[in-house]
């Protein structure tokens, strides 16, 4: 008797209902009510809106278990799995009694999963796994209770849907539909646009994705006209019956049934497949866009196959021109990096994001494997931190399948993957992620026999993954093969054939190319020179994207007279727009006004390049310890004084600050590189506590400490006393710093410091925020308020010298 | 120059410094960072309007939307709205990508994440000033005019509070406003505040009748750093 929606999906147009909580407020919901609860409370109203709904023409009915979820409900005395199965039930009910046995009518219920109503990390402070623990809880017992799509929507946060979806896949086998919210500028309220959305559902396995709330149809019908022209998946438009505005207490719609009818039509005629309504639309909507469009024919689906990856803001597509992916973020060769792994140094992971990004990558490649450092956990944290502040795609690159699908699972959006290639195993490991989490592969060709050295025997092996990735229900657009470069100081050839490969691979399996083009000279002297132009040269050939250097000058020349001469610029603008002051720019002049200015003079005015250039210059002939002793910390002392005698103000200390910080980054390398130990001043763990999410005191404090040498162990905001307390106890660390901005979050601080006295009573603590006074500080037992980033390094050099 | 230098560099810890003596890269800066702001931010604001009364037996309560709705215990609040038999629910906020951007900036360059998040409590500032002008202008109409932005936290208005203006206000879904465990807001740049509606009886020329004293001058931490010039 039942049938699957998806053999009914193309068939005809297939309708949703209108409004759910409209409908209720007219039966008497008051403001801030859980309506949800109405499931039990009040079953009859909520079945009689099923009903008309129905009789309006609805194929599809939404549960009214939106927000039915454990926080929503904490307190209300009832449980998800009681409000969600009465939820099902009462619409089941209207559709036995509307459509019943005794027709031919076929109608669907679809359990309803919408936000949870808080924002995930990093930004809010819910983590992904309870995001997904919410949903799975939903979907448990609506699955349970025979819902018979999993319908998610209203969502303004891709990787919210992504833990929703998850916890669908993961946990019944009913078909996933998810619309999500706009607004007028066609973005997510965290900021995804219309294509970022439609790769990652794509990417997840969606069966059809669609655009509800937020606006009328009248500015959702560019958005949809967006969409279907990106997917291949069936789209459905739930608009609300114009904007909202509000009449007193009221909230009213501004367009009437058959003006929204009018313009569902033309989305009819535009592409869409299902089609229903949001906030405002009631049953009389529902029965004239039936009216209207039933029997309409539906408009064919072309299959756009385009390579795409995203981040939660945008997509990258691989049809638009060549993509650089910065292969910076990789501890291969730079002991500097390896030495910021060991510390967990993740800011200096960032500035290396920063950079790449700055200098034109699309794409960034994140390596972190070390074999000294957890990797699964070190790539996790330097993705998410990576994420929170570069909104470009990432590629992951990982040797470590467990490593790789827990990136996969915590990425923000379609990851690229790097990489696959031609062996069982390897296929047999990353093929079953690609296809669960989404992503676009890249494929080397290579395999048990390692790298052939013809370019048929790489197509060979292309192909082989090729065949492979469509047996496990891969696209062929997701995948994009390596053809592989040796060096030509071993084989004068092998650029050739790599060139050769890569032109055979694209005609013969239309994939599309990467390559990691810097391999090509290994063991030569003045690498660039082979280096970019091996890069034009492939450029030439077609290839679409490249994992190189973009802070390489010379390769960034490659790529911009590439697009220059290939006509792939046009009016030159982009070259012209890197280039026009080349011609200007006389040789590395010193500083303005010939001589070069001391590194005290720069640290005090705030200066960050004058003092690297000024530290650079002293490393040669001065003593490390004799710079930050005779120099740095002096000058940093009395710009501090200023500061407290109300001469100097806090942007100006901060300036101070990052200028010394880029001074102690030329030693830092020199040291690295001779060997030299810094002096250690002690560690000190440093934290916004838990609930509160404002840490730009933290951070200033942060940036003071690091110039006075004491190591900081920052924990970030939101963080839980066990956490505290547990790296206190790892580290054997003797002080520690507290910050919390409101009085509800004092609490946390206060057990923080109660824990933390238990476990390891020889360990100080200062705190400091907005809210916090000296006698606030006495209450919750704090060694020492902070009132400012100053009195910390004073309480700092106190405690540990 | 951008309109909100000042405020920006009070923000920023800097309202007793002489601008003529701030150092010009500071003051670009600041500048700078509004336009930024200006170019990624997403205001978006939602108000409801809810009837308030006196709570029989309770000392200082006060009944919001009728039984059932939003009770609070508050003295200050209770003065704030003598006389008020409405009051307009606020809200607002400047959206995640501002919170990106101070951030990203944090993790370059401290000194300009600082500036950064001083322009965005400038500018959430301002454009609740903004939103505020609006909705005084059509209450005129009536003959009715807006007290000033009253927020939990203030005085003894409980900030626990914040849940019910995020439940009232359906504020996850009207404008992307949610709460922490902490009882914060994200975005951090939100403001929610209600607003007693207080009647007048004739209508004045000119550009709108008011009530509105700012707040900052008003409060009693006389030392504070951030204080509007006095």
């Amino acid at each position: 008797m039942k049938y699957n929606i998806l053999e009914e999906l193309g068939k005809r147009m297939l309708f949703f209902d209108g409004g759910m909580g409209t409908m209720l407020q007219k039966k008497g919901v008051k403001p801030g009510e859980i309506t949800e609860i109405w499931n039990i409370t009040r079953p009859a109203d909520v079945y009689d809106v099923h009903c008309e709904y129905l009789s309006a023409g609805a194929d599809i009915i939404m549960a009214n278990t939106f927000g039915a979820n454990a926080i929503k409900l904490e307190g209300t005395g009832y449980t998800v799995d009681e409000i969600v199965k009465a939820g099902v039930a009462n619409a089941q009910r209207a559709v036995l009694d509307v459509c019943g046995p005794d027709t031919d009518r076929k109608a669907w219920v679809a359990m309803d999963l919408a936000p949870t109503g808080k924002l995930l990390k990093p930004f809010g402070t819910m983590e992904f796994d309870a995001a997904y623990e919410l949903y799975k809880e939903m979907v448990i017992a609506g699955a349970d209770a025979g819902a018979d799509i999993m319908m998610v929507e209203t969502m303004g946060d891709t990787y919210e849907i992504k833990a929703a979806i998850l916890a669908i896949k993961e946990n019944c086998d009913l078909p996933v539909f998810a619309t999500v919210t706009f607004d007028e500028k066609g973005k997510l309220l965290t900021g995804a646009n219309v294509e970022a959305v439609v790769t990652m559902l794509e990417g997840l396995g969606a069966d059809a994705i669609g655009i509800n709330c937020g606006l009328g149809p009248v500015q959702m019908r560019p958005l949809v006209q967006q969409m279907l022209s990106l997917t291949s998946l069936p789209v459905i438009v739930n608009p609300n019956a114009g904007l909202p505005r509000q009449e007193g207490d009221k909230t009213v719609y501004d367009i009437t049934p058959e003006q929204f009818a009018d313009v569902m039509e033309e989305m009819a005629a535009d592409g869409v497949w299902l089609m229903g309504g949001c906030c405002g639309t009631t049953p009389e909507y529902i029965r004239l866009i039936h009216d209207r469009c039933a029997g309409k024919r539906l408009k064919p689906i072309t299959k756009k196959e385009i390579t795409r990856v995203s981040s939660y803001s945008h997509a990258v597509n691989f049809e638009d021109g060549h993509v650089i992916i910065g292969e910076r973020i990789n501890p291969t060769g730079k002991s500097r990096f390896k030495q910021a792994l060991r510390d967990g140094d993740i800011d200096y992971v960032l500035q290396e994001g920063f950079a790449q990004e700055d200098a034109g990558a699309k794409i960034l490649d994140v390596n972190v494997g070390l074999p000294e450092i957890d990797e699964e956990q070190m790539l996790y944290r330097v993705m998410t931190e990576l994420q929170a502040v570069i909104d470009l795609p990432l590629q992951i690159d990982t040797a470590d399948i467990n490593t790789m699908e827990t990136a996969l699972r915590y990425y923000n959006g379609k990851a690229m993957i790097n990489s696959v290639n031609g062996k069982r195993e390897s296929m047999d490991a990353i093929f079953p992620l690609v296809k669960k989490y989404g992503g676009v592969v890249v494929g080397l060709t290579l395999d048990e026999k390692g790298i052939p050295e013809s370019a048929a025997g790489r197509l060979e092996i292309a192909r082989k993954i090729v065949d492979a990735a469509l047996y496990y229900g891969i696209k062929k657009e997701d995948i994009i093969i390596d053809v592989l470069c040796m060096t030509i100081s071993s084989d004068h050839n092998s650029a050739q054939v790599t060139l050769d490969a890569l032109e055979l691979v694209k005609k013969e399996l239309g994939v599309k190319t990467s390559l990691g083009v810097s391999n090509i000279s290994f063991g030569l002297p003045a690498r660039e020179n082979i280096n970019a132009n091996f890069y034009t040269m492939a450029l030439q050939r077609g290839l679409d994207a490249a994992i190189i250097n973009p802070k390489s000058r010379a390769m960034m020349t490659s790529y911009y007279a590439y697009n220059a001469l290939a006509g792939k610029d046009p009016n030159c603008s982009e070259y012209i727009a890197n280039y026009a002051d080349a011609q200007t720019a006389a040789p590395a002049a010193p500083a303005a006004g010939g001589e070069s200015m001391s590194l005290e003079k720069a640290v005090e005015r705030g200066m960050k390049e004058a003092a690297h250039a000024a530290c650079t210059a002293l490393i040669a002939s001065e003593d490390p310890m004799e710079i930050i002793n005779g120099r740095l910390i002096p000058v940093l002392d009395q710009v501090g004084k200023g500061f407290e005698a109300g001469t100097v103000f806090l942007p100006q200390l901060l300036m101070s600050a990052e200028a010394a910080k880029a001074a102690f980054a030329v030693i830092r390398e020199e040291m690295l590189k001779t060997g030299g130990q810094q002096e250690d001043k002690g560690k000190i763990v440093i934290a916004t506590v838990k609930g509160d999410i404002h840490d730009i005191g933290k951070n200033i404090v942060k940036v003071l400490l690091e110039n006075y040498g004491y190591k900081i162990i920052d924990l970030g905001k939101d963080v839980a006393p066990e956490t505290i307390v547990e790296a206190v106890v790892k580290e054997d660390v003797k002080l520690v710093g507290l910050s919390a901005l409101m009085t509800t979050t004092v609490g946390a601080m206060e057990e923080t410091i109660k824990s933390l006295a238990e476990v390891k009573p020889d360990c100080k603590v200062m705190v400091g925020g907005a809210v916090l006074t000296e006698q606030y500080a006495d209450m919750i037992r704090a060694d020492k308020y902070v009132r400012d980033a100053m009195a910390s390094v004073h309480f700092a050099q106190e405690v540990l010298g | 120059m951008s309109w909100l230098r000042e405020e920006v560099l009070r923000y920023a810890g800097m309202g007793r410094a002489d601008e003529k003596e701030i150092d010009p890269r500071i003051i670009d800066f600041a500048d700078r960072a509004v336009e930024e702001l200006i170019h990624v931010y997403e205001p978006r604001c939602t108000t409801k309007i809810f009837s308030v009364s006196t709570i029989r037996g309770v000392e200082n309560g006060l009944r919001f939307g009728g039984f059932d709705v939003m009770d609070v215990t508050s003295r200050s609040l209770t003065v704030n709205l003598q006389g008020c038999e409405e009051v307009l629910f606020f809200a607002a906020t400047l959206g995640i990508e501002v919170d990106r951007l101070i951030r990203k900036y944090s993790a370059r360059d401290m000194s300009q994440g600082l500036i950064m998040d001083a322009a965005a409590t400038a500018l959430i500032e301002s454009y609740c000033d903004g939103c505020n002008y609006r909705l005084e202008k059509e209450l005129n109409k009536e003959y009715k005019t807006l007290r000033p932005r009253f927020s939990p936290g203030y005085g003894d208005f409980d900030v626990k509070h914040q849940r019910d203006f995020i439940r009232l206000l359906d504020l996850p879904r009207t404008i992307g406003v949610t709460p922490t465990d902490g009882g914060m807001l994200v975005p951090a740049k939100s403001v929610t505040a209600l607003m007693g509606i207080s009647r007048f009886k004739k209508p004045l020329y000119g550009d709108i009748q008011r009530c509105n004293i700012h707040g900052c001058e008003e409060c009693l931490k006389k030392d504070c750093i951030y204080r509007r010039n006095i």
